[in-house]
């Protein structure tokens, strides 16, 4: 497994598109918080902590995109051919997948965390015991992101397509679902996900922490468990 | 070495391999032929655990390839050479299969110089020719140091000298008792390369055996050198054969066995008689029906 592992580290060290994905995290967290310092200077209400603090979470995104590509990157470009015979125990290759993923998804996000304090702490006074939930819940989050996007990936692909797919249901798709139920909406992956990195209790539109956080996991394990039934029975 | 068993796969509404049976010998260069779409792709890949039969079996030394103990010891594999991510550099890609296969980083930059891409090791594979991107495959076909080597269409893209190569390095590779299961559409090549040949259409076995034997059924005559040449063609047109004499050599479509019998049986004397081989191409077209070969 450890020689599964360094493999897949490798094959996300050797090409650009990580570093491009960490620069556009890093950019996007760079404009958000310094809009944030720009139009308000100071951050009032322990409400207005976990929502700075939230910025961090776009990283999450980045993860999840990330994990689709480690994935089905690997059949876009037909690697996973050559993986597969140097490591014919495809269980082991997509679980090496999912860890290298759920890493690389948990550095992005503790990047983005370390960006948003550094700029937010002394340009607003973000109060680190009012986010601490916040940023709690994004380094959870983080890890499951990349790796339901492993297992999204082994059942769309192609990579483009799954990144397609997965951007248009957490734009579009959800919206959809919450003004055809509320109480449905609060369960589906985004919401499920956004209910963790909340630092909250839960609302009319989100579950609380805890129980996000049971339902995010519960969708990656689908997802991966998903993934690993297709890998399994296709042809490559 | 390899053995196939009433070999099977179903996609919906075709089917690709129909109950292929064939072994392939260790220390052989055994070749595999087939028109287009005959299922020789689908036999490797089956073979090699990346698609999964509808019946029947494919192994090495006994095993299905996904319960070989570190299988890139065992098989190196050459599949198509678009296999590759274009951005990656070929030494990170060999570095990258490598380090699955727990062999040491150095036998990559070894190997990168027996291919002759030394110097090309660092650039992106998206750079690369055809011919360039086959070398890497046969690289990392090599890095587990294995004793078989299977290769699907190993020259396409390859120039002249690529082939020169290629071509050297399986016949050194085989004289160490080494195998080799390739598919090739370059015939003549493969006539000079292989020792067996097993060829398929539509999925099924129609000819497997060493490759003199083939093109000698194929063309299903002899040549014979004997001082009694002309009492031998009377006595083969005797029997209902033509004979064509030539001084002291006759071809005649009789069949050597039926030809030895007849000389046998006149008390005349032979010098030589062998079999009236044809190419590896007639061999083939007259087993296929002449269907295109890929």
């Amino acid at each position: 497994m450890s020689a599964t592992l360094r493999s897949e580290w490798l094959k996300v060290r050797t090409v650009r598109t990580f570093l491009w994905f960490a620069l556009g995290s890093v950019a996007l967290i760079l404009i958000a918080a310094i809009s944030v310092v720009a139009s308000n200077g100071q951050i009032d209400t322990a409400a207005d902590d976990r929502s700075v603090a939230r910025i961090a979470a776009i990283a999450l995104v980045f993860g999840l995109i990330g994990g689709i590509v480690v994935m089905a990157g690997e059949i876009t470009h037909g690697t996973v051919t050559q993986t597969l015979l140097v490591t014919p125990v495809r269980e082991r290759v997509l679980l090496s997948k999912v860890a290298i993923a759920g890493l690389v998804s948990l550095f992005l996000a503790a990047v983005a965390e370390l960006l948003v304090l550094a700029i937010t702490v002394p340009g607003a006074s973000l109060d680190l015991h009012n986010s601490r939930a916040v940023l709690l819940g994004i380094l959870i989050a983080a890890p499951l992101a990349g790796a339901l996007g492993v297992g999204f990936g082994a059942i769309v692909r192609n990579q483009g397509s799954g990144i397609g797919i997965s951007l248009v249901w957490l734009l579009i798709g959800e919206n959809i679902v919450t003004v055809m139920s509320r109480s449905v909406a609060k369960y589906t992956p985004g919401r499920a996900f956004a209910a963790l990195v909340s630092g909250e209790g839960g609302s009319e539109n989100l579950l609380g922490m805890g129980a996000g956080g049971i339902a995010a996991a519960v969708w990656t394990a689908v997802f991966v468990a998903a993934g690993l039934f297709v890998f399994l029975g296709r042809d490559v | 070495m390899i053995e196939v068993v009433d070999l099977r796969k179903r996609y919906r509404k075709t089917t690709a391999v129909d109950g292929l049976t064939f072994t392939v010998r260790e220390g052989s260069i055994t070749g595999f032929l087939g028109p287009n779409g005959a299922g020789k792709t689908t036999t490797l890949r089956i073979l090699l655990g990346l698609v999964h039969a509808t019946s029947g079996k494919a192994t090495i030394a006994g095993h299905r390839y996904r319960e070989l103990e570190r299988p890139v010891a065992r098989v190196g594999a050459v599949l198509e050479a678009s296999n590759y991510h274009p951005k990656r550099s070929g030494r990170n890609h060999l570095r990258m299969l490598a380090a699955a296969a727990e062999v040491p980083v150095k036998r990559v930059d070894e190997l990168l110089e027996f291919v002759g891409l030394g110097n090309a090791g660092g650039r992106a594979v998206g750079t690369y020719s055809l011919g360039m991107r086959q070398r890497l495959s046969v690289a990392g076909a090599l890095l587990g140091e294995p004793n078989l080597l299977v290769l699907d269409e190993p020259a396409n893209g390859l120039d002249p000298e690529g082939i020169r190569w290629l071509r050297d390095f399986l016949r050194t590779f085989a004289a160490d008792g080494k195998t080799v299961f390739i598919s090739s559409h370059v015939l003549g090549e493969m006539q000079q390369l292989v020792d067996e040949v097993v060829i398929i259409h539509h999925g099924k076995l129609i000819a497997h055996g060493p490759v003199s034997e083939l093109t000698a059924r194929a063309a299903g005559g002899a040549r014979v050198r004997s001082p009694q040449a002309a009492a031998l063609r009377d006595a083969l047109v005797e029997a209902g054969f033509r004979g064509s004499l030539d001084g002291d050599q006759l071809v005649t479509a009789a069949p050597p066995e039926r030809v030895g019998e007849l000389a046998a049986a006149n008390a005349i004397v032979l010098h030589e008689l062998i079999a009236d081989a044809t190419s590896l191409e007639e061999a083939f077209l007259e087993l296929t029906g002449g269907d295109e070969i890929r």
